[in-house]
């Protein structure tokens, strides 16, 4: 375990020096604030939600951007390329399980992004708001951990498209449609209350509506019982992806024996 | 001797394009998955819209023909850019940043044309077939406005590949600019795929003319609707500026360069 925490701990120091990178994350960040505002305006709130207020709407796409801008970026494309060039045998003689040294990464490049990302959002939010808060902020630190598990998931899901590199050689065009997964059926565009109740229910049963809508949605609707609920969905969508990511790379290290390393 | 220049660039383009494809079609099954993925992948998200479109019906005057208008015309363009020019945008910046850049300089032919024809992605047919599937499924398009789409498209190719061009280039000012561009890049595009009718005053003047995102998502739907000769006067005279200050930012950059000592060939 504790090599993990030391792999999470290098990324996030990593991170610490990637001032540009961050910048443009916050830049991209107060974009879609402001589009996402823009868009509220427009459309209003009352023929779909009556939970969903402007400052809930626009905390609840705060959440789900700050998911999205937190991740590493190109960890299918850093992946496709070690299994394209054929350095992942190398990664495989380490004594560190190669998913979990990925996923590790993510995550430490999580813990330093969040809170800065968070923080400009509030702000920025609280300006165009005139300071109100969403209905359920006393969820926030719940929420904050259970954003650790849903980038854990995401990051699952992009260590899969990275591996499906052995089978597509270019692992892009399946990144770009796992992401308009997690936009669309995660909810990370608007709230999944907007679509028909079959969509919704269909994307709530995905593991994009589980690691998004679930999780941000928490913003507004918190009571225990739904953290539960986001908790053991998370936990069950982790589950299948492990097993689902360890046997793409199980496959991976027999035709990387048969071709010689 | 001018003509004469101009095609020998053309047989060289072609060859080049040439070269390429065969290198992406190479994996057969592996060209066919990518492309039926990049159609699934604006499929999805035009679900997603139908189903807003569906619960309002219209927003701020723009039906669901508009959006599936302009997203099939966002999509068109960058498939151009994707298809045709892909060495623009982070592979330029790669390129800049690994000091690979030698093996362009020391080739007898337009560096900056050879940078963004030397990388296609085949993957762009998919968005290229869903571009033109939504365009006309949109039912806005005619014989009438036939001559103004084309337009719209060359207009949004020309500043996809103006802006690749751009972010492309920042890594001759500073080091280390790949993931910025490449972030800049989704913030343009992002710009892009919402409904061009939530902007407006102040906001919608911005997006017209310093960061032209307007002229690919507001006016090609204004115009599929009512033709003003002025407003693709504008477009044109946008786009043209666009262009030029992208080529010039990438020469100017182009004498900073510090060359690589990597040995190594390049298509």
């Amino acid at each position: 375990m504790k090599k993990y925490i030391r792999i999470m701990l290098t990324a996030a120091s990593d991170q610490i020096f990637r001032i540009k990178s961050l910048l443009a994350r916050l830049f991209l960040l107060i974009i879609m604030l402001f589009v996402f505002n823009l868009f509220w305006n427009i459309i209003g709130s009352e023929k779909i939600d009556s939970n969903i207020s402007a400052v809930n709407f626009i905390w609840y796409l705060l959440l789900g951007a700050v998911l999205q801008f937190g991740r590493p970026e190109g960890l299918h494309r850093q992946i496709e390329g070690e299994v394209r060039s054929g350095d992942i045998a190398y990664r495989m003689m380490r004594p560190v399980s190669f998913i979990g040294y990925k996923c590790c990464e993510s995550l430490g490049t999580f813990c330093v992004r969040l809170p800065i990302l968070l923080f400009v959002g509030a702000a920025l939010i609280t300006f165009l708001t005139d300071g109100a808060l969403p209905d359920q902020i006393q969820a926030l630190p719940i929420i904050i951990v259970l954003l650790f598990g849903s980038m854990f998931l995401l990051s699952l899901g992009t260590v899969f498209v990275g591996l499906s590199a052995l089978y597509l050689q270019d692992s892009l065009p399946l990144f770009w449609l796992v992401q308009k997964g997690e936009y669309i059926l995660g909810g990370l565009f608007f709230p999944l209350t907007f679509y028909p109740d079959e969509l919704f229910r269909f994307a709530l049963a995905t593991p994009f509506g589980s690691a998004g809508y679930n999780v941000t949605s928490l913003i507004y609707r918190y009571t225990p019982e739904q953290a539960i609920t986001a908790t053991l969905s998370l936990g069950f969508w982790i589950s299948i992806m492990l097993g689902i990511d360890y046997l793409l790379f199980f496959i991976l290290k027999r035709k990387v024996s048969v071709n010689g390393g | 001797m001018v003509a004469k220049s101009r095609h020998t660039t053309f047989r060289f383009w072609l060859r080049l394009y040439k070269t390429a494809f065969k290198q992406a079609i190479a994996l057969k099954a592996s060209f066919v998955l990518r492309i039926l993925f990049m159609i699934a992948n604006n499929l999805i998200m035009l679900v997603g819209w139908f189903a807003v479109f569906n619960t309002f019906k219209t927003i701020n005057g723009w039906d669901f023909s508009d959006f599936m208008f302009m997203t099939g015309l966002v999509v068109t363009s960058f498939s151009i850019w994707s298809i045709f020019f892909r060495g623009a945008g982070i592979y330029m910046a790669r390129l800049i940043e690994y000091g690979e850049l030698d093996n362009y300089l020391l080739a007898p032919k337009n560096i900056l044309l050879h940078t963004l024809c030397s990388r296609i992605d085949p993957a762009g047919l998919g968005d290229f077939l869903s571009g033109i599937i939504l365009l006309t499924a949109s039912g806005l398009v005619g014989f009438n406005n036939f001559g103004v789409l084309l337009f719209c498209i060359m207009v949004g190719a020309t500043l996809f590949i103006s802006l690749n061009i751009f972010l492309g280039s920042l890594n001759f000012y500073t080091a280390d600019n790949t993931d910025l561009g490449e972030r800049l890049f989704y913030s343009f595009l992002n710009l892009t795929s919402y409904p061009g009718c939530i902007y407006s005053g102040a906001v919608k003047l911005i997006l017209l003319s310093l960061l032209p995102t307007g002229l690919i998502s507001i006016l090609p739907v204004e115009q599929m609707h009512k033709t003003d000769t002025l407003s693709l006067l504008w477009m044109l005279l946008v786009t043209l500026i666009v262009l030029g200050g992208s080529i010039l930012f990438f020469y100017n950059g182009l004498k900073r360069y510090a060359s690589g000592n990597k040995i190594g060939g390049k298509l």
